[in-house]
């Protein structure tokens, strides 16, 4: 990747750390001019995927996860890397959306989401490590500074 | 960007107003639901959730909102939301909860329409 500048944190899975590995993320994209609308949905992507890393992944208290995030002029990218249990979100059944309040299942969402908000979505177990790669691209005419507050 | 949840209540007439705003992520999302619960507990039945002030939501505060209208229709009531942000409301309509909530633009609209809807 050229042109990119790379940010990495590993923070011990826990609730406490979650908002160190999303400020990071959000930090580094706002630095680099991305739209407001991509920063909140890059960092609801990150809060997604590392709260199921922190809730499932490990044995509650242990084991670490690691936040990457690249940002070239074209493009935000974030992987999530933990060394817990193989787990591929993306073989995960997307929720039936279809049914009322009373059929609707508690939880599940989060992988919907994630998909749902991101152009790229990528999975890989190599090395003892589960690897979730995430990436929104700058779109042609969108703003290259703050100017699109919510 | 707050990093907190501030959770506020106001009664309107008989219709308790919860103000939720700030961040309604895993950290902060039990707050809220220790607070709709215990409405319910106490009996109320009509609810309605200001999101005027709130930033930011992932599935976790989407699940305590889901679970605050599961208890409140199957005994009858209703929970209600109003003045949803844009960013805010496109994750209601990614995870089909435009569907399952009455969503007003503000809160006069939310508490003068019907309480059956």
């Amino acid at each position: 990747m050229t042109g990119g500048v790379t940010r990495r944190l590993t923070v011990p899975a826990t609730l406490g750390h979650l908002e160190a590995l999303t400020s990071m993320v959000t930090g580094l994209l706002r630095e680099h001019g991305f739209p407001e609308k991509t920063i909140f949905e890059m960092d609801l992507a990150v809060d997604e995927a590392c709260t199921n890393i922190i809730r499932y992944a490990y044995t509650p208290g242990e084991g670490e996860v690691t936040v990457e995030c690249t940002v070239t002029p074209t493009s935000a990218t974030v992987c999530i890397i933990d060394s817990g249990h193989p787990f591929d979100p993306l073989a995960v059944e997307p929720p039936d959306l279809s049914g009322g309040v009373e059929d609707r299942p508690i939880g599940g969402l989060g992988v919907h989401l994630i998909r749902n908000l991101m152009d790229t979505v990528t999975y890989e177990y190599s090395g003892g490590k589960n690897i979730l790669c995430m990436t929104r691209f700058r779109k042609p005419g969108e703003p290259a500074s703050e100017s699109d507050h919510l | 960007m707050s990093t907190i949840l501030q959770v506020a209540e106001e009664r309107r007439g008989d219709i308790p107003v919860v103000f939720l705003k700030g961040r309604m992520d895993a950290t902060t999302s039990p707050d809220a639901e220790a607070h709709i619960n215990r409405l319910i507990d106490g009996g109320d039945r009509q609810l309605v959730v200001d999101l005027s002030g709130l930033e930011y939501i992932s599935s976790a505060g989407l699940r305590v909102l889901l679970s605050g209208l599961k208890r409140l229709k199957s005994s009858g009531g209703m929970l209600k939301l109003t003045a949803l942000a844009p960013e805010i409301q496109k994750v209601f309509d990614i995870a089909g909860f435009n569907r399952l909530f009455p969503i007003y633009r503000n809160l006069d609209e939310a508490l003068g329409a019907d309480p059956a809807r």
